[in-house]
């Protein structure tokens, strides 16, 4: 089957009933934006997937997910002159988030060894999902609790890739776009993260 | 290298599995924070100490730290130790008394005393629970009533 069809499918460019792209709302922000209204729509639309994101690239710490979440946007903020408006905002987003992510784990060196978080945290991922038996979440928690653990074992530019494309919903060529990186390389990145998943789900 | 657009069943059924990763609930005040800060970045004056994240005051962030957590958990032991021990919580008890006052301690001493007695194994344990037997009526060193049973 195509790969791109397995993503989960977000917009490409989101606006919502306001009509507004991420885009123009961006311009609003780089224009000024005095009352913050822009930026605090732009935040809005994306706290639930880059939090999400950096959840999950961080190895489940709820903590340096939050502190990159805001570092995120403001290098984003800062950087607002250098953004072209013909690229996706998002794209350019998760760009950021990612060099974050990838920078503050060179300064710690640790992010491999992140050990799964405590049952707090365990508490905090819980999952927005509509409505199941007992039975069904709890088949469906293991399934995250066992997939999120292997995740953890793999390295970061493997991590960033699968959950670029198949978590965030980014194409390939977008999360190629994100990750600065030609098409071929995210391609066998994904195909050797993908394998090496394989080998641990299934010992 | 991956062949161009093709995934196996069991890579296509690891990638939904991927993609049903638990949504996890940002913070119901990450958005007002992060726009505070970004607004603060901005009228920050050029060359101005950069301000400070406005992030979770700490006793509301759990200790992620390894370190920490041992840490932590060797003050708890070392804390338990040192109450069971009876000279330390003996200085504990005077360190109170002169905090609260006497009276004030005698109080709570009553108080813990109360509860304590009221969940004890003596109230959980029935009150006599080998009850004495009766005397058999002619057995051969059976006593009269009041006497004793020594001679």
């Amino acid at each position: 089957m195509p790969l791109e069809c397995t993503r989960a499918a977000p917009p490409k460019a989101m606006a919502d009933e306001s009509g507004v792209t991420d885009e123009e709302l961006f311009l609003l922000v780089r224009e000024g934006d005095p009352e913050g209204r822009a930026l605090t729509q732009l935040v809005k639309r994306h706290e639930s997937g880059l939090y999400g994101l950096l959840v999950h690239l961080t190895g489940g710490d709820v903590n340096r997910a939050d502190d990159l979440f805001q570092e995120t946007f403001l290098r984003a903020v800062r950087a607002a002159r250098t953004f072209d408006p013909q690229r996706s905002f998002r794209t350019w987003l998760m760009s950021i988030a990612v060099n974050l992510v990838r920078d503050e784990a060179r300064r710690r060196k640790v992010l491999n060894e992140v050990a799964l978080q405590s049952g707090e945290e365990r508490a905090a991922l819980q999952v927005e999902t509509p409505e199941r038996t007992p039975a069904q979440s709890a088949e469906r928690n293991d399934e995250a609790w066992r997939v999120r653990a292997s995740l953890l074992k793999l390295t970061l530019k493997e991590r960033e890739v699968v959950l670029l494309h198949f978590f965030q919903g980014l194409t390939l060529a977008e999360a190629a776009d994100a990750l600065t990186v030609p098409l071929g390389t995210v391609k066998s990145r994904l195909h050797g993260a993908l394998t090496r998943l394989k080998g641990i789900l299934e010992p | 290298m991956m062949r161009e657009d093709e995934l196996t069943p069991q890579e296509r059924e690891l990638g939904e599995a991927l993609g049903r990763l638990p949504r996890p609930i940002p913070p119901a005040d990450l958005t007002a924070r992060t726009v505070a800060r970004v607004r603060a970045e901005g009228s920050r004056q050029p060359g101005s100490a950069e301000p400070k994240a406005p992030t979770r005051v700490w006793w509301q962030r759990p200790i992620t730290s390894p370190i920490a957590r041992a840490a932590a958990a060797i003050v708890l032991v070392a804390a338990l130790v040192l109450v069971t021990a009876p000279r330390t919580s003996e200085r504990i008890g005077v360190f109170f008394s002169h905090l609260l006052g006497e009276r004030n301690t005698e109080k709570l001493d009553l108080f813990v005393d109360r509860v304590l007695i009221a969940i004890g194994p003596a109230n959980i344990q029935p009150e006599n629970p080998h009850p004495p037997r009766a005397p058999r009526a002619n057995g051969p060193h059976t006593t009269a009533p009041g006497a004793s049973a020594r001679v």
